[in-house]
């Protein structure tokens, strides 16, 4: 009886808690830049064969799940994106659109020691480097706390030269990190969005780095999971 | 962490002598401001697409009128001196003036999914300091079918900072395939150069720069909430010039 007892409860709390009026909400949003390496020699941007890549800084959080636990102050939040390869490439009418064989990762981390940001910015700029991999990107991307980490499935890219901007959307699984489970287990699928355009050359106060190909503005939204309506009836009937 | 700021954090600070807010971390590069998950787009003339697998999204017809609202989730230098802070302090911002300059396009976009895209004729955006924060956000959530009685009124109070004009709005949205698994994705690109605001002399004369980023137009679950037709998370760049190398000798020599 009592085991029941405790067992509605907890039920009760895990149904009355989640919103029942349920929207998407996004787990953090970031910038950055993406680049390539071929995986055969070509000259063709995203052929097939080649490896995708993005490095940047998170610049802000879920409002509950994270950013009550986070400290931009103290450290700072970079992602590493990669283990992406194309699988599928098209180039019509001056748009690029290729898809990338599963899966791939993307990983977010907490760094005291802010190599990637290289303080005092400005005037120093951050350590992207130049044509990465390098010496800075990914390693001051990727070191530190791994807070939270993720699988990639399904992505695609698309770039539509006419217009100078395009987008990476993937579907993105929560697998790990120190902070995954502030986020709520319903929450862990979602997808990784990410608006892509040229690089300007000049900067504020630093110039785009060289040998990356986009400038990255996105976000990870993550879908709340809609719950059932019930009744306390219904609920104790469960247990009789 | 964050709330468990104390003596170590302030003296950290301190002996950093930072007056700069704690997002300056975040910042580098070409961002200036950066805006992220509470911002919304609606139009007073946008139709649905078909709604294969159940989800599709919304196509402007030709002169539909389009309204941002939003809050800045960061500010870089110059402007590091604003620093979000809710509740006590919102930047929030709208962009409006703009209208479809013909009807959005689609095309097939991989086998069988959508591409769409729009283009807008020119408008005007507005940036405000307002204390205590008072526009809705995606999380209280956004009241429906704007415009009503907090959208967009509650994100044009306060002090007007900075304003501008907006040009090239170009925004595409696509969906990978025809099923109710595909997956959305979208971008906007425009240009931006500021006219005026209390904080104007901190960015006067820096000439037209990029605004870009995520434009997800996902319905009717995804990324919109009712009544409105996308979700914007982007920034406004500010690319300094490129420096010529001189000499002192050829300087002088414009003046001779």
């Amino acid at each position: 009886m009592k085991l029941r007892s405790s067992l509605l409860l907890l039920t009760a709390l895990l149904v009355f808690t989640v919103p029942a009026a349920a929207q998407d909400e996004v787990l953090l949003s970031f910038t950055g830049y993406d680049y390539e390496t071929d995986g055969a020699p070509n000259a063709v941007y995203l052929a097939i064969g080649d490896s995708y890549y993005a490095v940047g800084f998170v610049t802000s959080f879920h409002p509950t799940w994270l950013d009550p636990y986070v400290d931009p102050s103290v450290n700072e939040y970079t992602f590493y994106q990669s283990g992406l390869t194309v699988d599928s490439y098209d180039f019509t009418s001056n748009v690029l659109v290729v898809t990338f064989a599963p899966v791939g990762t993307v990983e977010y981390f907490e760094d005291a020691s802010k190599n990637a940001t290289n303080p005092p910015n400005p005037p120093n700029c951050p350590a992207y480097g130049s044509n990465p991999p390098n010496a800075d990107a990914p390693s001051k991307f990727n070191d530190g706390l791994l807070a939270i980490s993720g699988s990639l499935d399904n992505a695609s890219l698309y770039y539509d030269y006419n217009a100078d901007q395009g987008g990476f959307q993937s579907e993105m699984n929560i697998t790990g990190g120190a902070y995954a489970f502030y986020v709520p287990a319903p929450s862990w699928s979602g997808w990784l969005m990410t608006g892509l355009v040229s690089p300007p050359p000049g900067g504020n106060p630093c110039p785009a780095p060289e040998g990356y190909d986009h400038q990255l503005s996105g976000e990870c939204r993550h879908p709340v999971v809609p719950t059932s309506r019930g009744t306390w009836g219904a609920l104790k009937k469960l247990y009789r | 962490m964050k709330k468990r700021i104390g003596v170590a954090g302030l003296v950290a600070l301190l002996a950093l002598g930072a007056t700069a807010p704690v997002a300056l971390a975040q910042c580098g590069g070409q961002l200036l401001m950066k805006f992220d998950a509470d911002v919304f787009a609606y139009e007073d003339d946008a139709t649905i697409s078909v709604l294969e697998g159940g989800f599709g999204a919304w196509k402007s017809n030709a002169g539909s009128a389009l309204t941002v609202v939003g809050l800045m989730t960061l500010f870089c230098s110059p402007l590091d001196g604003n620093v979000p802070n809710l509740p006590a302090t919102e930047y929030s911002f709208v962009w409006s003036g703009m209208t479809a300059a013909a009807a959005t396009t689609e095309v097939t976009y991989i086998t069988n999914g959508k591409k769409w895209d729009t283009d807008y004729t020119d408008g005007n955006f507005y940036i405000y300091e307002d204390s205590p924060a008072d526009a809705p956000r995606a999380t209280t959530p956004m009241p429906i079918n704007p415009p009503n009685g907090t959208v967009p009124v509650n994100f044009e109070d306060g002090t007007l900072i900075l304003e501008g004009t907006l040009s090239n709005l170009h925004t595409i949205v696509t969906r990978t395939n025809n099923t109710a698994s595909a997956i959305f994705g979208g971008s906007f690109s425009a240009d931006y150069e500021f006219t005026g605001g209390t904080q104007y002399g901190l960015v006067s004369g820096t000439g037209v720069n990029a605004l870009n980023g995520n434009w997800c137009g996902k319905y009717p679950t995804g990324c919109t909430p009712e009544g409105y037709t996308a979700h914007p998370n982007g920034k406004f760049d500010f690319a300094v010039t490129d420096v010529t190398p001189s000499t002192w000798g050829a300087i002088k020599q414009l003046y001779r």
